[in-house]
């Protein structure tokens, strides 16, 4: 495995995952990485990328957005507590008030996908059994997050360049794990 | 395909585009259609349209709408302050004439759909996802 820092002139490998840090950047507007995942995104979509989705990374895609809506709804900062519980109490509001929001990148990947652009889910049959296997080793060996260790298994099985703006993903650079998966990581502006 | 066929299956439109006559043709043939029509469009837009909608009244409202619009793509008229955050600093030129027309339309209608709250990070906004 690789791990690199993105810049404009590196090519992405494909197929290419797309951690849900990078849907959620492209559909928002007015953040430091905005321009970052505007260039990239359009890159992969000239270059008809092969790009690949995981359910997990659509669900990680709708609570933030259903985070941010919520933020918006009392007028508080990104960094506000944000629970299930809290979500309950707000998800009529929440849905009246900002419904867009929350279906802004499933939306935006229908429509590449009636467009032409190739996109697969991940991951298929064929590697289930591995990244069920390979999941929990990396939750242990890297204190990743259930989600971002299957977000990477999922790459390692299906991809050759997993794109994220996690910084979490970080943590690989000290103890890279076999493959030739990229890891290619926006950096903070 | 003979030159009267091409003759005969080529219309003439014109429409009114915010008081400015847009003149184009059409060719019936099925085939030559899309890329006819969408290379005529696009060959518009490369001009860049920025528009002022014209004043009618002194109201608050009509104030609003004397600001500038930018047609980005048809059917997609933005306010200018909406036009800058989402595309100011995007080269979208480039993508224009890189990418399908379709492509290119459904790019522009889902990039920065969503306007950030002030200093939005998006690793923070996503980081309590476990919560």
């Amino acid at each position: 495995m690789q791990y690199v820092n993105w810049n404009p002139t590196i090519p992405l490998q494909s197929p290419v995952y797309l951690d849900a840090n990078i849907l959620v950047g492209t559909t928002i507007n007015g953040h430091p990485l905005y321009n970052s995942c505007i260039q990239l995104i359009g890159t992969l979509l000239v270059d008809k990328a092969n790009i690949l989705i995981s359910p997990i990374a659509v669900d990680e895609c709708m609570w933030a957005t259903a985070k941010l809506a919520y933020c918006k709804l009392i007028n508080k900062p990104d960094n506000t507590k944000w629970t299930k519980i809290i979500y309950r109490a707000y998800c009529d509001q929440i849905f009246r008030s900002y419904g867009p929001l929350i279906t802004a990148v499933s939306t935006m990947i229908k429509d590449w996908k009636t467009a032409g652009v190739p996109i697969n889910l991940v991951p298929s049959d064929l590697v289930f059994d591995d990244v069920l296997n390979l999941a929990p080793k990396y939750m242990s060996q890297y204190k990743f997050t259930p989600a971002d260790a299957l977000h990477l298994a999922i790459a390692e099985k299906q991809a050759k360049t997993l794109v994220t703006a996690d910084s979490d993903f970080n943590k690989l650079q000290k103890n890279l794990p076999p493959g030739n998966l990229v890891v290619v990581q926006l950096p903070k502006t | 395909m003979s030159p009267s066929t091409l003759a005969n299956n080529r219309l003439s439109s014109t429409m009114i585009f915010e008081n400015t006559e847009v003149k184009f043709q059409v060719e019936k043939d099925t085939t030559a259609y899309s890329t006819s029509i969408w290379q005529q469009i696009n060959d518009i837009l490369k001009k860049s349209f920025v528009s002022t909608v014209p004043q009618k009244e002194t109201t608050q409202q009509s104030k609003a709408d004397m600001k500038p619009h930018i047609l980005v793509m048809p059917g997609m008229l933005l306010p200018y302050d909406e036009y800058k955050k989402r595309f100011g600093t995007i080269d979208l030129e480039h993508y224009r004439k890189e990418m399908s027309p379709d492509l290119f339309r459904v790019f522009v209608r889902h990039i920065g759909f969503i306007t950030g709250l002030q200093k939005l990070d998006i690793e923070k906004l996503m980081s309590n996802h476990e919560d």
